[in-house]
């Protein structure tokens, strides 16, 4: 485990950089802005625009976003209990959730750009 | 006089209450309490939402998985939910800013000059409190007129 | 009953509810008295006088009775206050309920245990740490402290360690091992101490999953503390300056004004004053005089006397 100073310094990194993001990404979905409305922005169409254009941007936001809420998750269940074993419990809980979240987004995103081919 | 028991002291902590519900102390003029359980509540809400965000929007390569999920965002509880979500991300992002400035750069909680009686803490006087209430203020804003537009596209008025 | 100048009684009798506990049953209740409140009657005034006139059994700490030594924390209508700072009338409520602190465990009635506070606090080094270990061990001067420095933490020094901050913490109120406001506070007030030079040592404590990151600014610390002693800002001071640092910022400046116990050995306080008496023999004979009458009714002044003689003779 890395010492708790650069934990936190991530978490604030990714606080900066999730402004950003997050607020492009919020503002893709709002009606009247780059769609006309919600469900529209929701289309397949827009998705399969969206992971084709900005791809990367997405995987950059999914990185940020993994790596803020995690930390920040971390957090809070170290203050709801504590000892070693709970301590262990939960870096455990975290790595996996992180693995799972990184894992399956870009799956998405490789399988949108069709370097991995949809098996279904 | 009968045997005196061993005394047992009281583990006497507030526990999860004390924690998220601001009222169970009655602490005054402490509005940063409030922003406190806010974002903590609303950044719990992200955490729990992102992993099934990312599950959903892996469906979105398969047509009719995908077709199947926005027949979902049909129920007026989906669509209430979304306005929650909304709300949550301008709120944790707004005062995520200010907490940015106060906690990452120590800025907006004054300096620490010698008190003087009445002994006001200057951290809650200082320009930190003015950015709290403009954060309450706008995000109620946004929140509101958002919900406004949201709500009318999925006809509920 | 007389009427105060605002039309209000001057006397008013408050309703006080005190949440009691036995450490022996292990039993909780609440217990209802009625005290008589005038301006100026404090909650430990009314305490002290329900102990002596109505129900000795009741348990509660205090000293000074004035807000000096922190004895008399207690939730006061869910607020954590001072006893002896804290006047019923003030309140404004007909009931005022009185319960001991939170997040302390408690011992009796209004009694709480303290130990655990103070062992964080003495976790941070809550004192002067030099790099060199012969200057810990045989201090032997001071260290100079500009005024200027001593503005920067004398707002933290104030602290009285009354646990109000503690027991107002929402992350207290969970975390057990969390190190808490006041001890935060405290590591501030001796990390920017321009004297010290236990940064690194107190990072060990600090920077650790139950210490500085753990605070979220709610900023009940600071609302709470009786003293200005403001710990939110101490702590808030303490991460930027350790995020600062892990972000690559160039280590601390070395304290520039410390003196150390050999420098201050050089500081110049001047020559002793000329001898007024130019002409030695004149003040041994007044000495030698002196001696002698005192040689009766104060025998060992004269002896002095006649040690001081023997050094100014002798040189
Ligand atoms: C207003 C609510 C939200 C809506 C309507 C929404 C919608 C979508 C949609 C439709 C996609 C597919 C790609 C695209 O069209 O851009 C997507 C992807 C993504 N969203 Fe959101 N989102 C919302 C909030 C969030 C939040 C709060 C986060 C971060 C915590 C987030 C993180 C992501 C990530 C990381 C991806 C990429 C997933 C991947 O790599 O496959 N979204 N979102
Ligand atoms: C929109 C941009 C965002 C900003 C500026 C931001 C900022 C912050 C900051 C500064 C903190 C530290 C707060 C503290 O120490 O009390 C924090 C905590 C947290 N954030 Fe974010 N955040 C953002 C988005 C997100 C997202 C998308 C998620 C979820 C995936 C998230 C989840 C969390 C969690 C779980 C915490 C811990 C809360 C706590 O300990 O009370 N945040 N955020
Ligand atoms: S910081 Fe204030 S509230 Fe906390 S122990 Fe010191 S004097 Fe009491
Ligand atoms: S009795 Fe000393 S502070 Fe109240």
């Amino acid at each position: 485990m890395p010492r708790e100073s650069t934990l936190h310094l991530l978490l604030y990194a990714t606080a900066g950089l999730l402004a950003v993001f997050l607020t492009i990404h919020v503002a893709l979905h709002a009606p009247g802005l780059f769609y006309d409305t919600y469900k529209e922005s929701v289309q397949r169409e827009s998705v399969r625009k969206n992971y084709e254009n900005f791809g990367w941007a997405l995987v950059a936001l999914l990185i940020v976003a993994v790596i803020h809420g995690l930390i920040g998750l971390r957090g809070i269940l170290l203050e709801l209990r504590q000892g070693p074993r709970w301590e262990a419990f939960v870096n455990f809980l975290v790595v996996f959730l992180g693995a799972y979240m990184l894992g399956l987004g870009t799956y998405t995103l490789l399988t949108w750009l069709g370097i991995i081919h949809f098996g279904g | 006089m009968g045997e005196r028991r061993k005394p047992r002291f009281l583990e006497n902590r507030l526990g999860i209450a004390g924690n998220i519900i601001p009222w169970v102390l009655m602490i005054r003029d402490n509005p940063e309490r409030v922003a406190f359980v806010l974002h903590r509540l609303t950044g719990l809400l992200l955490i729990i939402y992102l992993p099934v965000h990312i599950f959903v929007t892996s469906m979105t390569v398969n047509p009719q998985k995908w077709e199947d999920f926005l027949l979902l965002e049909e129920n007026p509880l989906a669509q209430f939910f979304l306005w929650i979500l909304f709300g949550s991300i301008v709120f944790h992002g707004l005062n995520g800013i200010r907490l940015l400035l106060v906690e990452g750069l120590g800025k907006g909680i004054g300096k620490p000059e010698p008190p003087e009686p009445p002994y006001k803490p200057t951290s809650l006087s200082s320009t930190q409190r003015t950015w709290l209430y403009a954060v309450f203020a706008i995000w109620l804003v946004v929140w509101i007129v958002g919900g406004i537009i949201l709500f009318r596209e999925f006809g509920w008025f | 009953m007389g009427v105060n100048g605002n039309g209000r009684p001057a006397t008013r009798v408050v309703k006080i509810r005190v949440r009691r506990y036995d450490p022996e049953t292990g039993r909780r209740w609440w217990q209802e008295y009625r005290v008589e409140a005038k301006k100026g009657t404090t909650v430990l005034d009314a305490l002290l006088r329900i102990k002596a006139e109505q129900d000795h059994t009741l348990a509660m700490r205090y000293s000074c009775r004035m807000g000096a030594c922190g004895s008399c924390g207690m939730l006061i209508n869910k607020m954590p206050r001072l006893a002896c700072e804290t006047q019923l009338l003030d309140l404004g409520t007909d009931t005022v309920t009185i319960e001991p602190l939170p997040n302390f465990p408690v011992l009796r009635d209004l009694i709480t245990d303290f130990g655990d506070f103070f062992k964080k606090h003495r976790d941070i080094m809550p004192y002067i740490v030099r790099e060199s270990k012969k200057e810990n061990e045989e201090p032997y001067r001071e260290y100079y402290m500009p005024p200027d420095e001593l503005n920067k933490i004398i707002r933290f020094s104030y602290c009285i360690m009354c646990g109000l901050c503690y027991a107002a913490c929402p992350v207290v109120a969970i975390d057990k091992k969390f190190l808490g406001p006041q001890a935060l506070g405290q590591a501030y007030r001796w990390v920017t101490d321009v004297r010290d030079e236990g940064l690194r040592l107190r990072l060990e404590k600090v920077d650790d999953k139950h210490g500085v990151w753990r605070c979220h600014f709610a900023g009940s610390c600071s609302a709470a503390c009786p003293k200005g002693v403001d710990p939110a800002q101490g702590i808030q001071l303490l991460r930027s300056k350790l995020v600062a640092l892990t972000a690559g910022a160039r280590r601390e400046k070395k304290p520039t004004h410390v003196a150390t116990p050999t420098t201050v050995r050089y500081v110049d306080v001047g020559d002793a004053p000329k001898p007024t008496v130019e002409d030695k023999s004149l003040l041994v004979k007044h000495l030698e005089e002196t001696a002698q009458e005192l040689e009766q009714d104060l025998p060992y002044v004269a002896q002095a006397l006649r040690d001081y003689l023997r050094t100014i003779t002798s040189s």
